[in-house]
């Protein structure tokens, strides 16, 4: 038995692998936007002088990112039905995700926001901006910029995350591509297609986290307009063309 | 001060004001009026509490003790019955927009034009159209002088010229009073000129201008009054050709030898 082509191709352009792979994007990017408006939340709770704020919001963290994602998602799915809270796959799925997320984004928006100038959001007050005008107008679009690279290995890596789900038979991705390799016994070809799905995920977000960034890196002194990623790739696949110019000496 | 100014009544009176941040007394009791339309220029070294003071005075800081009556008004604080409450947050805020504050650093908004700079207040605050507040915009940057940077982002302009545009991002709010806190102490000698100037033309216009300066020159032609901080008091004031000329105190002689030389 040696690599086939022909299974490769076939599954690559597989209706059920494309389709899974949209399912399991789509999961990632709702966790993930959960996860960032829970993390915000938090990032202000962690940063509040209140304790009676602050400490719930140190629990969470403590516990979120001190436990495997695998157990608290296994809490929620076979967990919480013994007490009476019965949730679907992708209720257990989406809410295990984003909680577990929201704990490394609020650290990262934590972060950002403690990096601001002090001196914005003392302008800010001066003219009569309200506290949460000034975190909406002045400090949030400021921390934005600065989350984002963060933001994107998050991203990336709720992405691959998702494949966890496929333990509480969600599926996604890597459950899809396990049912299919049980049909054909080529377990080589199908990973290496599942492999594919999550680089062109990844890929994708690339892109958009470029766009992102130049959109927010505007007025940033510290970060100057970049040009497009896609056109560092353009000019790395463009062949030399060794005939076209005149060689002088 | 001028006769003029000290015939009008109080606009904004000091009593009492006392700070205590992180365990040590910045202000340990200050007192003064401002008269409308007067200048009032606050010197002193730096850790002598004069910035802590500038933002008692919109409440950016809010004081432990002591009054800040604005008209007639005690700012932050609230008749209950018989009883006087603390103002929140964001009960403050009108009477902030009233009061405009420039800073050392500038600190414009990094991520918004000069005119954006100029309008979010007037729209977010007051709530009014773009349209109708941009013309206002047009005009002030015209009186700081700086049509020509309508469009540009705070990190393309000269700190002369982000003063400016803070200058302006202040007046948008139409207060009643000005704060200057050490405004041209960030910028190189020759693009101190240019703020100075809209601030004379602006106490010329009658603003009521409560500076922090170590601009000697300035203060003594534009103040009205002098106010000498030393350790968290005013310990000399008087009008500026008296007390910059022939000061009484010893801190305030070493003082002005220091920022001459």
């Amino acid at each position: 038995m040696t690599w086939d082509f022909d299974t490769f191709f076939t599954y690559l352009f597989d209706s059920r692998m494309a389709w899974a792979a949209l399912v399991t994007f789509c999961v990632a990017a709702v966790a993930q936007l959960l996860a960032t408006v829970v993390g915000f939340v938090l990032a202000l709770g962690l940063r509040s002088r209140s304790n009676l704020l602050r400490a719930p919001a140190v629990a969470y963290v403590w516990f979120f990112r001190g436990t495997p994602p695998l157990i608290q998602l296994l809490l929620i799915y076979f967990g919480l039905p013994q007490l009476g809270i019965r949730v679907t796959v992708l209720e257990a799925g989406i809410s295990s995700l984003s909680l577990y997320g929201a704990a490394y984004m609020a650290e990262i928006i934590r972060g950002a926001l403690a990096s601001l100038d002090p001196g914005q959001e003392e302008a800010a007050r001066s003219i009569g901006l309200s506290r949460f005008e000034t975190m909406r107008s002045i400090l949030a679009p400021q921390a934005a910029r600065l989350v984002l690279p963060a933001f994107g290995n998050e991203f990336t890596s709720m992405m691959r995350t998702t494949s966890l789900l496929s333990v509480i038979s969600f599926q996604e991705l890597l459950r899809v591509t396990t049912l299919a390799i049980s049909e054909t016994f080529r377990p080589f070809e199908l990973y290496s297609v599942a492999a594919v799905y999550y680089l062109l995920m990844a890929t994708l977000w690339m892109v958009v986290q470029d766009w992102l960034e130049r959109k927010f890196g505007v007025g940033m002194a510290s970060a100057p307009v970049r040009r497009p990623i896609w056109s560092d790739i353009k000019r790395l696949i463009r062949f030399p063309r060794p005939f076209s110019r005149k060689i002088t000496t | 001060m001028t006769i003029a100014a000290a015939e009008k009544s109080p606009i904004l009176e000091v009593h009492g004001v006392v700070k205590r941040l992180g365990g040590v007394d910045i202000l340990k009791g200050i007192n003064f009026t401002v008269a409308e339309g007067s200048v009032v220029a606050i010197i002193g070294a730096s850790g002598s509490g004069k910035s802590t003071l500038l933002r008692c005075l919109n409440m950016l800081i809010v004081p432990d003790d002591g009054e800040i009556v604005w008209k007639g008004q005690r700012v932050g604080w609230v008749q209950k019955g018989s009883t006087w409450v603390r103002q929140k947050e964001k009960e403050l805020l009108g009477y902030r927009t009233q009061v405009g504050m420039v800073f050392q650093s500038f600190n414009l908004f990094p991520q918004m034009t000069a005119l954006e700079n100029i309008i979010e207040a007037p729209m977010t605050v007051l709530g009014r159209k773009r349209s109708e507040i941009e013309e206002e915009a047009h005009a002030l940057l015209r009186k700081v002088r700086l049509s020509h940077r309508v469009k540009a982002y705070p990190h393309q302009m000269s700190g002369g010229e982000q003063q400016r545009v803070a200058i302006a991002r202040a007046l948008a709010m139409k207060p009643k009073a000005m704060l200057f806190d050490e405004v041209t102490s960030a910028l190189d000698p020759e693009l101190k000129g240019e703020v100075l100037t809209v601030m004379r033309e602006l106490a010329a216009e009658g603003m009521t201008m409560i500076l922090v300066s170590h601009e000697m020159g300035f203060v003594r032609h534009v103040a009205d009054e002098v106010l000498f901080m030393h350790q968290g008091i005013v310990k000399e004031r008087g009008n500026p050709s008296d007390v910059l000329v022939n000061p009484a105190s010893a801190e305030l002689q070493a003082f002005l030898q220091r920022v001459t030389d």
